[in-house]
């Protein structure tokens, strides 16, 4: 009888902690991107959103230069290196009815060069590109798997 | 005399066993009045019947019924299997935290801990998720930045362009 009981309460506890650990975290996924003029062709990691990226630039060639797959618990923070001095810290602010709000800032040493919160559904990507270097640039793609 | 003691010694038996209606038994007692054979067989039977049931009725004795319907009932408790409610009922009637008298605190306890675990995740769902769009706020210290939401691909792009012309003081 003891056993039934002290089996019982256990699984409550670890539900709990089940649901506060598991519902609370978002998968993230970040990949970055050189798009450029010079020469041509699509890297095949870039499939899913090759489409979108060509309706919306002119760019001839982009290539895969990191692809990171991360899961961000509530108001955990992520720090990645882009491109030379820059780095871009991501933090899981909430997460609702298929959303997940973060957080994206860019910085290079110390200057911020951008600061910005969104709110991402499963499926949808938000790309940060820009300023131009020469003939290429360095888009961001961030998506969220909810 | 000889046929007449053959047709009672069939009745006699049934006489013996108390079986023989009361006609036959009349027929029967005024016949061993007067038959001293039929008095012997009648003996025997007597006899015999003690000589059987002596033993039995000895063993009897010896045996205790308590000890087996004791026995019995519990075979018979075992096969009968309590149901669902019987169970549970059974749980906090006998349980070994009703006993205790610990039931309430443990289950204030694990309240309060679910409570605990589970408020920042409802806190967290409803903040901020007013307005349909995916950018809720931007900011560039240095570059001008641009929007564009589609909702037709699921994107949203923000681009930044060329650097901000920094305000000199004499302006």
């Amino acid at each position: 009888m003891r056993k039934k009981l002290f089996f019982i309460i256990s699984l409550i506890i670890f539900y709990s902690i089940l649901s506060a650990v598991c519902f609370g975290q978002v998968q993230t996924r970040l990949r970055i991107i050189q798009a450029s003029n010079i020469g041509s062709g699509i890297d095949p990691n870039l499939k899913d959103i090759h489409n979108q990226l060509g309706t919306l630039f002119n760019f001839t060639s982009y290539r895969l230069l990191r692809d990171e797959r991360f899961i961000l618990s509530m108001n955990q923070s992520v720090i990645i290196p882009v491109h030379q001095e820059r780095v871009i810290e991501i933090t899981l602010l909430g997460k609702g009815k298929g959303t997940a709000e973060l957080r994206l800032k860019i910085r290079s040493e110390k200057t911020e060069i951008l600061n910005t919160q969104v709110r991402l559904s499963s499926g949808r990507t938000v790309i940060i590109g820009g300023p131009k270097h020469g003939e290429g640039v360095t888009i961001l793609a961030i998506s969220a798997n909810l | 005399m000889k046929e007449s003691c053959n047709k009672i010694s069939e009745l006699i038996e049934k006489y013996f066993d108390n079986e023989a209606t009361s006609h036959e038994m009349s027929i029967v007692e005024d016949h061993l009045k007067n038959c001293y054979k039929c008095q012997e067989m009648l003996s025997s039977h007597k006899l015999l019947r003690d000589i059987i049931k002596r033993p039995v009725d000895e063993a009897l004795e010896k045996e205790d019924f308590s000890l087996i319907w004791k026995k019995v009932k519990g075979q018979i408790q075992l096969e009968e299997r309590p149901n669902l409610w019987e169970i549970v009922r059974s749980w906090f009637e006998i349980s070994y935290i009703f006993k205790k008298k610990i039931l309430i605190p443990t289950v204030s306890a694990i309240a309060l801990l679910l409570i605990i675990l589970l408020t920042p995740i409802f806190y967290k769902k409803t903040t901020s998720l007013s307005g349909l769009s995916v950018v809720e706020y931007v900011e560039s210290q240095t570059h001008n930045v641009m929007v564009y939401e589609s909702e037709k691909n699921k994107l949203t792009v923000i681009w930044l362009f060329e650097e901000k012309v920094k305000e000199s003081p004499d302006s």
